[in-house]
């Protein structure tokens, strides 16, 4: 269970030294907190390498660790630090080698996920066919396959009926399936 | 609609597909698990969404999946950590204690060698031999062997390996008497085995921790990383499969009841748990590859063996009582002197040090 209390709960594990705990919230928040890597780097090991260094940098001071109120966005900001600083000395290294500069920016989904596909012509394909999706259905999708939300949540989130977020994803669907030719 | 009509596009649309794919809900997993196997003309269109799940997710992984493989990363790490160079003890609330000498190697009776050879076992040497080779340690000496297939072995102290007839041409097996560090090299053609009195170990590409003293109750197995399987010598038929970060033991009941009615002796018992940490965050079950010395709530008379054999002493006590007196600490490349003088903090006791002979008094 993800809840606000239950973190808490096991945070203080972690703090007095709970090797569990530490395993739960790991598996509570992976999703969430990889996500958010994912969202900036485009890059699916970089991100898992930053989310297992942070929790083992929590388990070597867990004596150190403050009392926590929202665990959530404690772990999600502690992320984004990490992120930022990969990327500053990227930066600065890059920007020594060759004068270029770059920014940090949330990347958007589309972005991201064509990025992080390996053989270039699943890349091609699955530009072109998210290319054909109107953005309201290519949000849906996102909430739906990379944020995990299901139907319900996505209903409340974009204040549709059940049945028009599962249509939206169904149409959609059809779509991606067509247009890469699977 | 119905399931026997399904295309890629329904089942990626159905929430309790993407929960058996994630495993993330045990009764969707087993549906279309069933489902499979009743529709087996469905696979192209299963695989498609699955395809599709995983391009879509951004090519995320099970979080199941995710979180074995960060466990096998910490067990690992702790089981390589080599910095335990405080020493302190422990005694219901923590009383940390003293100075400590940061000695690479102790000489104790001029015959203490840690890590002191290494051997390379080459195989053609001992072709057509019944046993094909045997590595052994005495008390107070500790040593590593790298076998021809890359198998690397630490072996403490006091302990025996017997390398079988027809080691590496269709098996790798061996027999241990007392502890030892194992780095499997993989080669699942040739499976690896680890015999030991009570208990058999078989490997697939691992790192492990087997500790099976013929003079001590436990026998013991605990898995760093990897995949290793257990059974057993006696009547048990039963097998144990260990995931990273468990360890197994089977205590001996026999060993225990030595002068009573032979037919009130139980069975073997055998527990399976997870590795302990020591608080400076080391996997307790192998501080002793990095010369660590862990006593964990142990008594005089449980750690009597464990000295003589690490220090190549005899202990020899002179008040029955201080065998009862129970201590916990972790130390690290201390001399037997040192350990005793911490000892002594926790619970009071002299002694006195004649040739490797230390008397223990009140």
């Amino acid at each position: 269970m993800e809840s606000k209390l239950n973190l808490g709960l096991h945070w203080e594990e972690i703090r007095a030294g709970n090797v569990k705990s530490l395993f739960d919230v790991y598996e509570l928040l992976f999703d969430h907190l990889l996500n958010f890597g994912i969202r900036y780097s485009a890059d699916v090991d970089l991100s898992r390498d930053l989310v297992n260094e942070m929790f083992m940098e929590i388990w070597d001071k867990k004596e150190r660790l403050p009392a926590v109120e929202n665990v959530k966005s404690y772990l999600l900001s502690y992320i984004k630090r990490k992120v930022i600083r990969h990327y500053y000395h990227d930066k600065l290294r890059r920007k020594a080698i060759d004068g270029q500069d770059i920014d940090i920016k949330e990347l958007s989904y589309e972005d991201f996920i064509v990025h992080v596909q390996t053989e270039q012509d699943m890349r091609m394909r699955l530009k072109n066919a998210l290319e054909k999706l109107t953005p309201a259905q290519s949000e849906i999708i996102q909430l739906k396959f990379f944020d995990n939300l299901n139907y319900v949540q996505i209903a409340e989130l974009k204040s549709l009926t059940v049945k028009t977020a599962y249509n939206t994803i169904y149409d959609a669907l059809k779509i991606l399936r067509k247009e890469m030719n699977y | 609609m119905e399931h026997s009509q399904y295309t890629a596009v329904d089942f990626l649309a159905d929430e309790t597909f993407q929960n058996y794919f994630y495993g993330t809900v045990a009764e969707d997993v087993i549906f279309w698990e069933n489902y499979i196997k009743q529709y087996p003309e469905k696979v192209s269109e299963i695989n498609i969404a699955r395809q599709m799940l995983t391009t879509l997710s951004a090519n995320k992984k099970p979080v199941s999946a995710e979180l074995a493989n960060f466990k096998q990363q910490f067990y690992k790490r702790a089981s390589t950590v080599a910095d335990v160079p405080e020493m302190y003890v422990d005694k219901g609330g923590r009383l940390k204690v003293l100075k400590y000498a940061f000695l690479a190697l102790i000489i104790l009776a001029g015959s203490i060698f840690f890590l002191s050879k290494t051997q390379i076992f080459n195989q053609k040497e001992i072709a057509g031999t019944q046993t094909a080779g045997i590595f052994k340690t005495e008390r107070a000496q500790r040593k590593k062997v790298v076998l021809e297939d890359g198998t690397s072995i630490l072996l403490n102290a006091d302990s025996k390996i017997t390398l079988r007839k027809g080691f590496n041409i269709k098996t790798r097996e061996l027999d241990l008497s007392g502890e030892a560090y194992f780095e499997v090299a993989h080669n699942a053609a040739v499976p690896f085995i680890v015999h030991t009195g009570k208990m058999n170990i078989k490997v697939l590409g691992t790192v492990f921790n087997v500790k099976a003293y013929p003079n001590e109750r436990k026998t013991e197995a605990a898995l760093i990383s990897g995949k290793i399987e257990a059974s057993f010598n006696n009547q048990n038929s039963q097998k144990f499969v260990l995931k990273p970060s468990e360890k197994i033991t089977v205590l001996d009941n026999i060993l225990l009841k030595t002068n009573q009615n032979q037919s009130s002796v139980k069975p073997d018992e055998v527990f399976v748990g997870n590795l302990s940490l020591n608080s400076k965050n080391a996997v307790v079950e192998t501080v002793w590859i990095n010369n660590g010395f862990e006593i964990n709530n142990e008594s005089f008379a449980e750690l009597q063996q464990k000295l003589e054999r690490e220090y190549g002493v005899e202990l020899v006590f002179k008040d029955k009582e201080v065998m009862n007196y129970k201590f916990t600490a972790t130390l690290k490349d201390e001399p037997v002197t040192e350990v005793l003088k911490a000892m002594k903090t926790v619970n009071y006791f002299n002694y006195k040090i004649k040739k490797n002979i230390i008397e223990i008094s009140k």
